[in-house]
């Protein structure tokens, strides 16, 4: 049976991140597989969920008022249900005696158990439950109930399945939104992205592995995230990259409580030291990093927006001191601050004379910056002329043409506004010691965090 | 903390420190623990540590052994040597104790293996 199986092809989707487009959604995407491969796209580290792909559908168009109609008819053209179904129920056994680690965290089904399987063999009693999710204005137009309700009533008139909501055997996992509807069957209970080896969350665990994928991260690398918390991002990181050293520092007792329990539960806890430092004075040799990886405070949660403003070019002084040239640097950061770490990156400014006080620090650097290299000032008198800048800056930068992004409530722009005729400043900067840090942008992409706007941005020293 | 972290430590984070390394050691509790030996792994990162530091750390803690103090040119191929070199470098685990800056004796506490280095608001300023 299992065999059989193996040389078939199954549809399958992964639903989460996808590295390969570039995380340009956190969206659902078809991929055709065979079903041995799918042995191995169960250990994607990228992905959110996996799914038996049963309808995979672009832009179907339902209207508010044939909707639940338009749905029960879809469900009654599809003519895969028990193909998918079988395909499902052998992927149950084959990857759940295999593979131990996914059944081992709080999996407390009992699919071994011979009355169980005996139940999964028999189609005859196959039953359901409907998991709908609906977000745009497609999935608005009814209520979740409404929807389930039609998919459910559907689904067993087509299949003869019948719908149990409290303990089903299958779950039939259903997106609606304005882009696709997606039919599924989840391969496993439990998402891909939950971990064995992390108890405590930090950064979500598909951000994380992304973020550690991105560095090419080689044997005896030093790797350092010191804004470690909880250093999901080093057990990310650890796990799949086991012969490098893994530096964690963390400003916050309790955050490093978290990280060496967590670090507990790797296979080898040997390979990851924490520190309790702070990301301005780091308390390492200069160049004796090969990699950061880092997802600092964005200022919304652990430190108000005026406060990332003079941390951030603190923590980019530091990291570049410790890294060695060549070395590679990951952050995932807002698209707010995108501008200001492409700033603190491509060059000069003088950290060590900023006056805390002020929240116009980046701003004044910025117009030095212009001033010497770009626009004379009277050039930055209307609107237009800062997105211009905006462009410059980051082609001059960084050498690449970078999307521009979400330019809305930019809070350094405003800024920059009030300060720009600021006779002062410019020649205070001048005063200031100059400290040279070129980090060349290698990539930078655009990720959605929930609702926040996030980047991921790698560089190279 | 192991020694090999403890090679990459500085205390010149503190106002006035031009070098700060090596840090060091006042042990309460050393922990020993068996780490798989990988010798590749062990001769590239000799290559990364300052070889002086760590033997006067490793023999400031009672940890040194017959290490040599000088670094053999052929190190890589002696393999006896690689898994001392090991030893010191993975196995042993400073539990508890102080790191001690060399220029001023600022202390920095290690707690259950992890060193603090926080610096009060004074100590900042470079």
């Amino acid at each position: 049976m299992h065999e059989n199986v193996n040389s078939r092809e199954l549809a399958v989707f992964l639903h989460g991140w996808q590295r390969n487009r570039a995380f340009s959604s956190r969206g659902t995407e078809g991929k055709r597989c065979n079903a041995g491969k799918c042995e191995k796209l169960i250990d994607t580290r990228s992905a959110e969920r996996l799914f038996i792909q049963v309808c995979f559908q672009n832009n179907i168009g339902f209207t508010r008022r044939k909707g639940l109609h338009q749905v029960s008819e879809l469900i009654k053209q599809i003519n895969s249900w028990s193909d998918n179904l079988n395909s499902w129920k052998i992927f149950q056994f084959s990857h759940k005696t295999g593979d131990s680690e996914k059944t081992a965290i709080g999996n407390n089904d009992d699919d071994h158990t011979p009355a169980k399987r005996q139940k999964l063999d028999s189609e005859s009693q196959v039953t359901f439950r409907v998991s709908c999710k609906c977000s745009g204005n497609t999935g608005r137009m009814f209520s979740l109930q409404q929807w389930s309700k039609t998919l459910g009533i559907a689904v067993a008139k087509k299949t003869g399945w019948k719908a149990n909501l409290k303990d089903p055997m299958l779950e039939i996992y259903v997106q609606i939104n304005d882009v696709h509807f997606v039919i599924g069957f989840p391969v496993t209970k439990i998402p891909l992205s939950k971990r064995t080896y992390i108890k405590h969350i930090g950064l979500r665990s598909t951000v994380s592995w992304i973020l550690c994928s991105l560095c090419d991260i080689s044997p005896c690398d030093v790797v350092l995230d010191p804004m470690c918390g909880a250093a999901t991002i080093l057990m990310e990181a650890q796990h799949s990259w086991p012969h490098a050293r893994y530096y964690g520092f963390d400003i916050s007792d309790s955050q490093l409580v978290k990280a060496s329990e967590n670090k507990q539960l790797l296979p080898d806890s040997n390979s990851i030291e924490l520190l309790q430092a702070d990301v301005r004075q780091l308390p390492m040799k200069s160049g004796s990093v090969d990699v950061i990886i880092c997802d600092p405070p964005f200022g919304y949660k652990h430190c108000s927006p005026k406060t990332v403003e003079t941390l951030y070019p603190l923590m980019i002084s530091e990291m570049n001191r410790v890294l060695k040239p060549g070395g590679r640097v990951v952050l995932l950061t807002v698209t707010d601050l995108k501008d200001l770490v492409l700033h603190l990156v491509s060059g000069q400014h003088a950290h060590q004379e900023i006056d805390v006080e002020s929240n116009q620090v980046v701003i004044r650097q910025e117009k030095k910056y212009v001033g010497q290299e770009i626009h004379t000032p009277a050039d930055l008198g209307t609107v237009n002329s800062e997105v211009e800048l905006d462009k410059r800056l980051e082609v001059a930068s960084t050498g690449h043409a970078v999307d521009l992004g979400n330019k809305n409530g930019n809070a350094e722009h405003k800024n920059f506004e009030n300060s720009k005729n600021d006779p002062r400043s410019s020649s205070k900067c001048v005063e200031e010691e100059v400290v040279h840090i070129s980090w060349v942008l290698q990539q930078c992409s655009y990720l959605k965090l929930g609702e926040t706007h996030a980047q991921i941005m790698v560089f190279t020293k | 903390m192991k020694l090999l972290t403890h090679n990459m430590l500085t205390s010149n984070i503190i106002k006035g420190v031009t070098k700060g390394f090596p840090l060091q050691i006042a042990a309460t509790d050393i922990k020993v623990t068996e780490v798989d030996f990988n010798p590749d792994f062990i001769s590239r990162m000799i290559s990364k540590v300052e070889w002086p530091a760590l033997c006067e750390a490793a023999e400031s803690i009672g940890h040194l052994g017959d290490l040599p103090k000088e670094l053999d040119p052929d190190y890589e191929k002696n393999e006896e040597f690689l898994k001392k070199a090991h030893h010191v470098l993975l196995e042993v685990e400073i539990k508890e104790g102080e790191l001690i800056c060399p220029e001023t004796g600022r202390k920095f506490p290690v707690t259950n293996g992890i060193p603090n280095m926080l610096l009060n608001e004074d100590e900042v300023g470079k």
